[in-house]
């Protein structure tokens, strides 16, 4: 008999052992006698150096396969006893399922990542920059002359050094007009600070996202366009935009805009202060002056530019209705996202 | 800023409801809404009219009055107050109002008398200190009117919340402007008379200029023997409306030209101006002088001063000064009417720290050449009220007349800009409205921007203001727009997103903390790190910027342990900053992960035991996160860490970039505070360029072997697995530990540890020879660098 029919031999004989419904202690045998050190696989493969040499690849896999095989038959047949066990008393199908904790991304996280993502369909690509910023970049190239009453508008932190925690994102826009020629079509998403009292509604940072779009013929219609979009996007298809003409030093023409209350749908609520709009950030034509501060030509180039404040929006959307919350982190209040 | 409807009224003739008015002008960027200047309780106090007054059977100091309150009929009230008469209108609390100290108008009976309400003073009704009496009002007020409605005079009041470009609005004539442009209408200037006596008023006073860049331009006026007295209802009422309080006839008519012009005045009472004349110059160092409200100031140079001939008299362009203050008895004023710069009003007004109404405006940029109108026009309104002669001619010191800009304006650019194709027809007519004269010429309009609109200097503002007036939200919004045909750089927010995503995949909440932190909360997580002070913080415990992320989680995690949520699996991915002489910010700013744990991993549940957080779990999460989603392995080694017990560093390479450890107590604040903590700084960076490339999976069996060994047990298994991989040859695709024992069965000093290794070949079947030459060589090794020896399976 050669050595290969052995090995089917073998496989018969394990699978009539098997076939006799072993008990457990029965399967522990067989593990020893098939599988061993000293087992008899492991015996029959030490005769393969009276194969011929050409087939003893193929020996050695046929052995390696019977072991493969008979593991896996006995382990099942093992398994199979350990089940039985239980199902003595009928599986209870009622006892609850092992579950996995999910995490949470903070609200925050949440409504940047929508914001990026509407606008990333639209072309827009992301830039960052850092939070504590030259007094140049956050006043003086975005106009804000030095003295002048528009730099109250933003209650800004100094350091000792006279850098500023930056007001705003827009000296992300500042570095991008230095490093990049038009077109420039990027948001900056980021976090801002304000040097004004804690309470419900404000808190001395917060997060927004801008816009700036540079390009040859960029229009203030194509700014509404954009904006209406995103928001028909992120609040609802029926939402409608308001414009108000208003006053940012880095923009001119500048103004607010407002979409009409997702919650009441306009007719005036809590949230909206019966008004029936939302007041959700404001926007304009990139001012000469800027251009003039980062080297564009304002006469070839226009563009435009917005923000939005990421809290207030949040707050908006999920009915907080204290910005504080947001900062405090209570794990009951984070698992709810 | 608050305006009348009313008041408006005199300027253009509206039709609109005051709730469209709002609206129409905050379309047009002064934004609008309506208010209420008078308490809602002065809704139930009513006018009576006193039908009869009769003694108090059993009181001397009160009357019995009958009181009509233009309903039903008259009612019987007591009053105890001296000047009361029958035939006077009085202002009556009905039964039902409520004070703002909490009183409450009751039926009541008075000395066995029936009183239905109250009968009010001025003091009352916290219109002035007046407490002498009751109030009178006028012979023909409307029977049962409220306070509201007389007091304003029907009025509705609209508040103005101004963009600080926009100082052309800060009056009534700039607001009924604008209304002109929106809605087609003509404007009215108000149209006065004045009647000036023979002396010349350059007699009485001169006016120098010592600094002619802060000050380019002051005009006075001399009225004398005024009478001052109380305001005229409609005056009362005007200022009331937009929420101003009545002094006198005086300080009325100023502070109605201001909210009529913009443009501030100020009154001296000319016996207290010294030597005839009025100095315009800068405060020397530490001057002195005592301003209207009472409070003494010192001064320095960035002040300027308006002077007599010996003494400051005023703050310019901020308040004036106690020594020349209108008074009662006043009978000579002289008015001043001038133009101060606005960055010297600015920094005066911060040094003094004071806001006034005139600061507000002088900051923004008043009109130079609207000051003699003013000045007339205030000369005229106190001869009204307070009676007195106007001496002639104004004494006008304006050494170089400020001249109007000439800005033009391209039809095409506006549209180009706005996104219009607005008619050039249709854009005169809007410059027009707002006096913004022009000649035209082929589309291009030269226009002569007036002086009250220093916010208009170049075209884009003249497209502003085409732009409003024609209407934002008339511009048509295109259906198709354009992106840029731009490839855009990879941005390490994508890598961070990944992070955020992988951690609150595997159970992790993300928190936000609060970046800024009290100066002595920087405990050395890192070792090299110098925070960043803020110069002007909220509060101490937020004078400084985070240099570590440890802080801010911590007080997270004790603010949820504090409330009974112990099991926290945190993490927070932000920016941290230190002090960095080399940048121009003078910081340095890298983004971190911070991870912290603390209680139960997993809870216990019917099936599964509990797993307690130690810092091996917290190893595995940080090596596992980093291997799948950058393909790098980060090296950990053991150090001293004073924040620490088991502290680990964490390596990417050569470079350390975080430690893990077990938290020690932080300080005696955050006591509650265990837990597991890992920071590690600039994660973003990696994996921007990770390229993964398929590798075939072998078809050739794998075997698994286990190797026991018995070995020192001080010997770490960082070096044990490091001789196995050595010495393990090609054919090693995995290893794993899965027991370690020390312990009774086996000798002290040693341990046993049980590796599963698996071997396997990618183009052939391993032979079980092969297999046991490698198995055997890894043994060698071992035992060759370490004594080790194989341990017999049970
Ligand atoms: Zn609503």
């Amino acid at each position: 008999m050669s050595l290969f029919n052995k090995v089917d031999e073998l496989r018969s004989e394990f699978k009539q052992a098997l076939a006799s419904s072993p008990a457990l202690s029965d399967l522990e045998r067989m593990k020893q006698k098939y599988l061993g050190r000293k087992g008899v696989l492991n015996d029959l493969f030490k005769k393969i150096v009276e194969v011929e040499n050409d087939r003893r690849g193929e020996f050695g896999s046929l052995i390696n396969q019977l072991k493969l095989d008979i593991h896996d038959l006995i382990e099942e047949r093992i398994n199979d006893h350990r089940t039985d066990t239980l199902s003595i008393s009928a599986v209870d199908v009622t006892l609850p399922g092992v579950e996995y904790e999910r995490g949470t991304l903070h609200p925050i996280e949440s409504t940047l990542r929508d914001f990026k993502q509407i606008f990333h369909r639209l072309g827009f690509a992301v830039a960052e920059g850092p939070e504590i910023e030259t007094q140049w970049r956050n006043f003086d190239a975005l106009n804000f002359p030095p003295e002048h009453p528009a730099r109250d508008m933003q209650d800004t932190f100094f350091l000792e050094n006279d850098s500023v925690l930056r007001t705003h994102t827009s000296p992300v826009q500042v570095r991008l007009m230095l490093e990049e020629k038009p077109p420039i079509r990027s948001i900056m998403p980021g976090r801002v600070y304000r040097n004004e009292a804690i309470d419900a509604g404000h808190y001395c940072l917060f997060h927004q996202v801008e816009g700036l779009y540079v390009d040859k013929n960029v229009t203030m219609g194509e700014l509404k366009a954009t904006l209406e979009l995103f928001c028909r996007e992120y609040f609802g298809e029926n939402v409608k935009l308001r414009f108000r003409p208003s006053f940012f030093p880095f923009t001119e023409p500048s103004s607010e805009m407002d979409v009409s209350c997702f919650l009441c749908g306009g007719k005036g609520c809590r949230v909206c202060k019966q008004t029936g709009w939302l007041e959700i950030g404001g926007c304009g034509m990139v001012d000469p002056n800027v251009f003039k501060a980062v080297n564009i030509d304002s006469e070839e180039y226009t563009g435009y530019a917005f923000g939005m404040g990421i809290e207030r929006i949040a707050m908006m959307k999920y009915g907080i209705t204290d910005i504080r919350l947001l900062f405090e982190n209570d794990v009951r209040f984070l698992k709810q996202f | 800023m608050n305006i009348s409807y009313n008041w408006l009224k005199e300027y253009i003739d509206i039709d609109l409801e005051p709730e469209v008015l709002a609206a129409k002008l905050t379309d047009a960027g002064l934004e609008a809404v309506i208010v209420e200047t008078l308490p809602e309780f002065f809704k139930s106090i009513v006018v009576g009219h006193v039908v009869s007054k009769e003694k108090h059977p059993d009181a001397d100091k009160l009357s019995v009055c009958m009181i009509d309150l233009g309903r039903e009929e008259p009612k019987q009230i007591i009053c105890g107050a001296p000047n009361i008469a029958a035939g006077q209108n009085v202002a009556v609390a009905t039964i039902g109002t409520t004070f703002p100290d909490g009183m409450k108008i009751k039926k009541a009976k008075l000395r066995g008398v029936v009183s239905n309400g109250m009968v009010c003073s001025e003091r009352e009704l916290d219109l002035s200190q007046d407490h002498s009496g009751i109030m009178v009002l006028d012979e023909d007020a409307e029977l049962g009117m409220d306070m509201v409605s007389y007091l304003s005079g029907n009025d509705v009041s609209i508040e103005l919340d101004l963009t600080p470009d926009r100082s052309d609005a800060l009056g009534h004539i700039g607001v009924a402007r604008d209304l002109a442009a929106l809605l087609g209408l003509e404007m009215r200037k108000p149209v006065f008379e004045l009647n000036e006596s023979s002396t010349p008023t350059s007699d009485i006073i001169s006016v120098e200029l010592e600094d002619t860049q802060s000050c380019p331009r002051y005009a006075a006026r001399i009225v004398k023997n005024v009478k001052i007295g109380a305001s005229p209802v409609w005056m009362r009422q005007r200022l009331q409306a937009i929420g101003i309080r009545s002094i006198n006839n005086v300080v009325d008519a100023a502070n109605y030209v201001l909210m009529e012009t913009g443009h501030p005045l100020h009154t001296f009472d000319l016996r207290y101006i010294e030597g005839g004349k009025i100095v315009v110059r800068k405060a020397g160092d530490k001057e002195k002088i005592t301003t209207l409200d009472g409070k003494e100031r010192e001064l320095d140079d960035s002040v300027l001063l308006i002077c007599d001939a010996k003494k400051p008299v005023a703050v310019a362009g901020i308040m004036g000064g106690e020594n020349s203050e209108v008074k009662d008895d006043t009978t000579d004023l002289l008015l001043e009417s001038a133009f101060f710069d606005a960055v010297v009003v600015r920094r005066g007004a911060k040094k003094l720290q004071l806001a006034t109404d005139a600061s507000h405006r002088f900051e923004r940029g008043t009109d130079p050449n609207g000051i003699p109108f003013a000045l007339d026009r205030l000369a005229s309104l106190i001869v009204e009220l307070a009676g007195g002669e106007i001496t002639q001619g104004q004494v006008d010191a304006y050494p170089q007349t400020i001249e109007p800009l000439e800005v033009s304006l391209r039809a095409q650019r506006c549209n180009a800009i706005l996104g219009t194709e607005i008619e050039t027809a249709t854009i005169s007519k809007i410059l027009n409205g707002l006096e913004l004269f022009h000649t035209e010429d082929g589309g291009v309009f030269q226009v002569t921007v007036p002086t009250f609109r220093p916010d208009i200097t170049r075209e884009i503002d003249l497209i502003e203001e085409v732009g409003r007036i024609f209407g934002y939200n008339s511009i048509p919004v295109p259906q198709h727009f354009s992106i840029a045909n731009k490839i855009n750089k990879k941005t390490p927010d994508q890598i961070r997103e990944r992070i955020i995503d992988h951690l609150a995949s595997i159970g992790f909440n993300q928190i936000y903390g609060n970046g800024l932190l009290a100066v002595d909360e920087h405990p050395s997580v890192f070792g090299d790190e110098e925070a960043l002070i803020l110069a002007n913080p909220l509060s101490r415990d937020m004078a400084s910027m985070r240099s570590s992320l440890l802080m801010g989680m911590a007080k997270v995690a004790d603010y949820n342990i504090n409330r009974r949520q112990s099991d926290l699996k945190l993490f927070e991915l932000g920016n941290v900053s230190t002090v960095d002489m080399d940048s121009d910010t003078g910081a340095c700013e890298t983004s971190h992960l911070a991870i912290f744990i603390s209680g139960e991993l997993q809870s216990k549940q019917w099936s599964q035991e509990s797993v307690e957080v130690d810092v091996f779990q917290m190893k595995g999460i940080l090596s596992s996160t980093y291997r799948d989603l950058f393909g790098l392995d980060l090296l950990f080694e053991p150090m001293e860490h004073d924040l620490f017990t088991e502290s680990i560093a964490i390596y990417l390479g050569e470079e350390k970039i975080g430690i893990l450890g077990n938290l020690k107590m932080i300080n005696q604040n955050l006591k509650s505070v265990r837990g597991v903590y890992t920071e590690v700084r600039n994660s973003e960076n990696l994996g921007l360029s990770r390229n993964i490339q398929y590798q075939k999976v072998s078809v050739y069996p794998a075997v698994e072997r286990d190797l026991s060994i018995l070995i020192d047990a001080i010997v770490p298994f960082g070096k044990i697995n490091e001789t196995i991989q050595k010495n393990a040859g090609k054919s090693l695709v995995y290893s794993r530990l899965y027991d370690i024992y020390e312990g009774k069965s086996i000798a002290s000093g040693k341990k046993s540890l049980t590796f599963r290794l698996v071997f396997q070949n990618k183009t052939r079947t391993l032979t079980e020879k092969e297999i046991d030459k490698d198995f055997r060589r890894i043994l060698k090794g071992l035992e060759d660098a370490y004594n080790a020896t194989l341990r017999e399976a049970i």
